[in-house]
């Protein structure tokens, strides 16, 4: 049987989920595996009568040894210890110099304390904004902290605390905008949205009937030469392509508060009470330790992505919302942190937001390298006006946040004039000939828990979730908990699904996506007659180093380890060794490495000298090693290793 | 005018050689070679489309090179214009320019780059043979490359076994549409008494009317290898399965160019068969049952790409009809536009999964839950097994040659590879010494050397064992055909028979060092499973791969001459050898790109890397 359901792991696998979660598919289908495999021992059972016919000897009489124990442990050898010796010399390269760097960089910005008594805090603060912990955020993060030095920026999961299911307007489905284990009671529903409904003709199915075919092949077949004309050499967005501003109207309503806990829907209470949207913000505001010297204007910025042929798009969008982009979660808290009732109830319960501060949603497009605002039509003077300069400031960022990632693209000349590096990127996104249109989480490595402070010094090359966490406002770690109940899953689980399909691509991943054809509405399969390919394409991990995440805690290790054994779903991710966690006590300034189930001390052997600083950030991209040639070895040698900030 | 038509087949050939000459690595020449030809292309296809207009739309034809010529054979590269040519080559060169840039982008970093741009240059090349082709030799060439192409792209994901198994399917459907051809060359050359041009058909049809026989035969022959080329029905099935290739080479071959050819030829050929009533009704009945069989298929397809191969198919059943009842200037129309909707369709196939699921969430319905009707059922069924043409296909077309080789495994015992060999070789020379045999007998004999050919031949495309043994069978294959040809009739020319047997020989030759070369690795070449060498002798498969088409008479040998020439020697009514040796010639090519195959391609036998399963 084992052998049966994997000769075709893909439709296997498929059945599984599906069982799991018959929401899956939009056509929704009880089915089980058993099912599955019961069917599949049928027809074997009928060919077994049609070719031998009814009256055979069974094979298990015929057999003389016993079968393989499948599922017995397996057995440790010289050679499995030497392979996790590389494993573990590998990760720890890095790991290694990532450590000594933090270390340096503290030291760095502690003399720098010491030396500017006045920090940034008791300066104005020009604007906060909160951004997904996504390792992708972490280059836009640094470069808006340098167009704009008075500003602060935050990492949270990028579904800012509020779980729901939202229905677009005029959708016959909902989408669940969490993380994936957690089921959301709340239902949020758009309306008065003004989204045109785009038709393509060209996926109708009457270009696949007889006599429609005909008349749709001499007439629209000629229009298709003119859109593959404009498509190879003036790509832009059309309703084919995935856009992570197309779900959502921009000013469209939502149906945030609830008017009334009678008011349900397929068993989901429309809208949050006025408690508990007081709830998520507070625990939401705590958990990134933004509870007091609040900046004029506080940006949540959610992420999604726009591509172009691209089945796995969902991979690009945001993990924290189940694969979707997390524009309506940022419009939802920023409207909760907005409401006077919510802004009165957290008062009492010690965060006061002052009146002047307002949240504005927004969502950054990761493979367009765009931004887009929500519900900031009705500023008050001030506001709009500082607005419209931070706005700048995010293009300008949004720029060399371009220019940064090209170099890793080959048919981008970094050494542009930023605009039009930038528009080759926003154009890369668009096209339909493009199989990368952006590397997603390719690379990742990190996932730093604890104050911005502590990593702004670092130059991290894209590689590291920033997950915002003050210990100084957490001294008993019951914060901590909450924070790293999501990291083991959403960043762990995305690394491992790029070292799966980085280790193995051809079995564990899907391939390259080059030959890939949708089957169904479901899944991809090589050609008519291949099995499913799960996992993720080659074109999304060839830059991946296939290393295990190393989470490190900005807090002690008797409460770190207390935070990670607060449940056992979130313990096992640490004690199988499926994640490395390294705890940073803040007074001491020494690292503790979690192993054997317990946190030793760990002094990084990389020297300082090792590290180089960045002096200017455009020459450095420019300047960067550049893969020797096209194999997939070599692609990752444009991984850059860490460096110190000016 | 005349230049121009030399550089439209120049620039294609010359731009694949010179690409040849790069590492998989060297993106950037490869591309700029690659840029250049499809500017180029298009530059001369206009140029060629206004200097035909300005001329007043006169065909013209352009003898180039006579390459071998006796008192009743002329073996010429003739290339023609007229308005067909005109349509097919526009939309040729803007599908290929179009789909070169495409594929510049998209083939970036995959290893099989170089190959990739190879193998579609040479393509071009092909497919500028078969379109400007003013005889039947010229566009025989572009037919094999053209074959060729499509194998090397189908399997263009060679170390799985999934594209090398459908990659052989669609090179058997297509050998038999090879042979198809030469068949029609044969029998009009017997009717004509020369090589025809594609000028002189009209002219033909009158001979025609004369000997209603052979002009049945050859308008059949014209038939077949449009049917099969096209996907019509009965031989629909190979079309989805084609699909194996990156989404780029689909959209270039299965969408539009390679797929419309049979189009071209029926059209090409439509001045011999136009007035032969039954050749019409025939067309429009192949036509028919494709357009309907293919429609309903298409519309439980569950996946984009083979809907949308179906759905192609359809259409050019609709064309066959439009061209058997006159319409031409309504199928180019419809050629054109289905070619440039269906490359487009492929081409942005994958993102038909977020279109129609974002389409799905505003416009779902729950399907009825009304039983189906019986009729609607079966047609259901059927459609899902592809109205089980690919069974029917195995079952009464391979399967009994398969069935029939497997009889023959005696033969790989030591002693019958002697015993045959003498026999061959001593057949060989009596034939040679134009021995006189009894009358009775020299009657007999072609059919029985031609009998022993087609055995030795099936031996080796059923054999699962030594792959030398095979390749060596395969050369004993045709030494007994030449014998057979030789004791057939006394006028065969020495150097006919020169040109033959080096090409062969010298193919044989170095694919037997190949498979040398190869079982030193591993001392087993034996042909039960898939080796998948290429992934530790590149290079030597692709010598394989030159021997192997070497040995089925591909125009990089003279065989290529030796074999249309060799085709003459049998006479018109001597049914029995022609259809023996046409089987013989489909066969080897069958056996040798079987053995390519087992030892070169597929899942490699070794694990110490990744090797991908067999389902995938």
């Amino acid at each position: 049987m084992f052998d049966q359901a994997f000769a075709h792991h893909g439709w296997s696998g498929l059945v599984s989920a599906v069982e799991d979660n018959p929401h899956t598919l939009l056509d929704r289908k009880q089915i089980t595996l058993r099912e599955f495999i019961a069917f599949e021992l049928l027809m074997e059972l009928d060919v077994l009568n049609d070719v031998l016919g009814k009256h055979r000897v069974p094979l298990a009489e015929k057999l003389k040894e016993a079968p393989l124990d499948l599922f017995a442990d397996l057995p440790r050898t010289e050679y499995t210890e030497i392979i996790e010796c590389w494993q573990e010399a590998f990760e720890w390269s890095y790991y290694d110099s990532v450590l000594k760097g933090l270390l340096l960089a503290g030291q760095r910005d502690r003399l720098s304390i010491r030396n500017h008594q006045q920090s940034a805090e008791a300066d104005h603060k020009s604007f906060q904004a909160v951004f997904c912990i996504d390792e992708r955020e972490d280059s836009i993060r640094r470069h808006i902290e340098a167009v704009d030095k008075c500003c602060e920026t935050f990492g949270a999961p990028g579904f800012f605390g509020v779980e729901f299911y939202f229905q677009q307007e005029g959708s016959k489905f909902y989408d669940k905008l969490c993380p994936a284990p957690v089921t959301p009671k709340y239902l949020i529903k758009e309306s008065g949205a003004i989204l045109p409904d785009h038709h393509e003709p060209l996926y109708s199915k009457h270009t696949h009937g007889l006599f429609t075919g005909f008349f749709l092949s001499v007439t629209y077949g000629f229009w298709a030469l003119a859109k593959k004309l404009q498509m190879m050499f003036n790509p832009k967005m059309s309703p084919a392509i995935s856009n992570a501003y197309g779900h959502m109207d921009r000013q469209s309503a939502l149906t945030i508060v609830n008017k009334n806990p009678e008011d349900l829907e397929n068993g989901l209470q429309i809208g949050y009470t006025t408690e508990e949207m007081a709830l998520r913000a507070e625990n939401f505001l705590r958990g990134i330790g933004l509870v007091k010297s609040f900046a004029p204007i506080v940006y949540i910025v959610a992420h999604g992505s726009s591509s172009a042929n691209n089945p796995h798009h969902g991979a690009h969008d945001c993990g924290a919302c189940s694969g979707r982009p997390g524009a309506t979660n940022a419009r939802v808290m920023a409207f909760i942190l907005n409401h006077d009732e919510v802004r009165k109830m957290l008062q009492e319960k010690g965060i006061h937001l002052p009146a002047a501060t307002r949240f504005i949603g927004a969502m950054h497009d990761t493979a367009a390298d765009v931004m887009g605002y929500y519900d900031d039509n009705d500023l008050n003077e001030a506001t709009a006006a500082a607005h419209i300069i931070h706005q700048q400031h995010f293009e300008t960022a949004l720029n060399l946040n371009a220019k940064e990632r090209s170099r890793r693209f080959a048919s981008i000349n970094s050494k542009q004039e930023l605009e039009q590096v930038r528009k080759a990127i926003h154009s890369r996104s668009v096209s339909l000939f493009e199989p990368r249109p952006e590397l997603g989480h390719g690379t990742n490595t990190l996932a730093i828990i604890g104050r911005r402070a502590t990593s702004k010094g670092l130059f991290l090359d894209r590689r590291a979730f920033l997950n915002s966490y003050d210990y100084t406002t957490d001294p008993d770690g019951s914060i901590l908990s909450a924070v790293m109940r999501p990291i083991g899953l959403v960043c762990g689980g995305i690394n491992l699904e790029y070292y799966f399909s980085r280790v193995d691509n051809i079995k564990l991943g899907a391939g390259t996506k080059l030959p890939h054809n949708v089957m169904g509405l479901f899944a991809v399969a090589n050609s008519s007659d291949g099995d499913l390919r799960p996992g993720l394409p080659w074109q999304m991990i060839e830059v991946h180093d296939p290393v295990r995440l190393l989470v490190i805690v900005e807090h002690q290790p008797e409460i770190v380890l207390k935070a990670i054994q607060s449940s056992p779903e979130v313990f096992e991710w640490y004690r199988n060794e499926w994640v490395h966690i390294v705890a940073l006590h803040p007074g001491e300034q020494q690292f503790y490495y979690f192993r054997n189930g317990v946190f030793e001390k760990y002094e990084p052997i990389t020297a300082a000298s090792e590290i180089g600083t960045i002096h200017n950030m455009e020459a450095f991209i420019e300047d960067a090693r550049e893969m020797e040639t096209n194999h997939i070895v070599d692609a990752t040698e444009e991984n850059l290793p860490v460096y110190l900030l000016d | 005018m005349n230049l121009l038509l030399v550089l439209i087949i120049a620039i294609p050939f010359v731009a694949f050689l010179l690409t040849l000459f790069w590492q998989n690595k060297s993106e950037k020449p490869i591309g700029l070679i690659v840029r250049v030809t499809k500017l180029l292309n298009i530059a001369v296809v206009l140029a060629l489309a206004i200097a035909w207009w300005i001329n007043g739309q006169q065909a013209v034809s352009y003898e180039v090179i006579t390459l071998y010529k006796t008192n009743n054979f002329v073996f010429a590269f003739q290339l023609y214009y007229d308005e067909i040519t005109l349509v097919f080559s526009v939309v040729g060169a803007i599908l290929f320019f179009l789909v070169a840039t495409f594929s510049k982008y998209y083939m970036h970093r995959d290893e099989g780059y170089k190959r990739f741009f190879n193998t579609i240059l040479f393509f071009a090349t092909g497919y500028n043979l078969i379109i400007f082709a003013g005889n039947f030799e010229t566009l025989f060439i572009g037919w094999e490359i053209k074959g060729l192409c499509s194998f090397l792209l189908i399997a263009f994901y060679r170390k799985r076994y999934l594209p090398v198994k459908n990659a052989f399917k669609t090179v058997s459907y297509y050998r038999i549409s090879d042979l198809s051809i030469i068949l029609a060359m044969w029998m009009m050359h017997h009717l004509i008494h020369q090589n025809i041009s594609f000028a002189q058909l009209g002219d033909a049809k009158n001979v025609a009317a004369g000997q209603a026989g052979m002009a049945i035969f050859i308008t059949a022959m014209f038939i077949l290898p449009s049917m099969i080329k096209s996907a019509q029905f009965p031989f629909t099935s190979w079309l989805p399965r084609a699909m194996e290739g990156p989404t780029n080479s689909s959209a270039i071959f299965y969408g539009s160019l390679s797929v419309h050819i049979g189009v071209f030829v029926l059209l090409r050929t439509h001045p011999f068969w136009e007035d032969m009533e039954w050749a019409r009704i025939l067309i429009i009945t192949v036509g028919a049952v494709t357009a309907i069989v293919a429609s309903l298929t298409a519309r439980v397809q569950p996946t984009v790409k083979t809907q949308i191969a179906y759905a192609s198919a359809a259409q050019i059943g609709l064309m066959f009809i439009e061209i058997a009842l006159g319409f031409h200037w309504l199928v180019l129309l419809h050629f054109a536009g289905n070619a440039f909707l269906r490359t487009y369709q492929l081409l942005v196939s994958p993102s038909v999964l977020n279109y129609l699921v974002h389409h799905q969430y505003f416009h779902y319905s729950q399907p009825g839950q009304q039983k189906l009707s019986k009729i609607k059922a079966a047609l259901f069924t059927l459609g899902v097994k592809e109205w089980n043409m690919d069974k029917l296909m195995y079952r009464f077309l391979w399967s009994p040659f398969k069935w029939l080789g497997r009889q023959f495994r005696f033969l790989n015992a030591p002693v019958y590879m002697i015993v045959l060999g003498l026999a061959a070789g001593i057949f060989f020379i009596t034939g040679i010494l134009q021995t006189e045999w009894s009358s009775s007998l020299s009657a007999a004999l072609p059919i029985l050397l031609f009998v022993l050919a087609l055995v030795v031949i099936l031996f080796s495309f059923a054999s699962r064992q030594s792959a030398a043994r095979a390749w060596f069978y395969l050369l004993m294959g045709h030494l007994f055909i030449l014998a057979a040809l030789l004791s057939n009739s006394n006028e065969i020319k020495t150097l006919e028979l020169v040109f033959y047997a080096s090409g062969v020989l010298a193919a044989w030759l170095l694919g037997y060092f190949c498979l040398q070369k190869v079982k030193a690795i591993d001392q087993d070449i034996s042909l039960h499973y898939f080796h998948g060498y290429v992934y530790e002798a590149e290079t030597t498969g692709l010598f394989f791969l030159i021997a192997a088409i070497g040995m089925l008479g591909f125009p990089v040998t003279a065989a290529f001459i030796g074999m249309d020439v060799l085709f003459t020697y049998i006479h018109h009514d001597q049914l029995a050898h022609i259809i023996l040796l046409a089987l013989c010639f489909v066969f080897i090519e069958l056996s040798a790109f079987r053995i390519l195959l087992r030892i070169f391609l597929g899942p490699h036998k070794k694990l110490d890397h990744p090797v991908a399963f067999r389902s995938s």
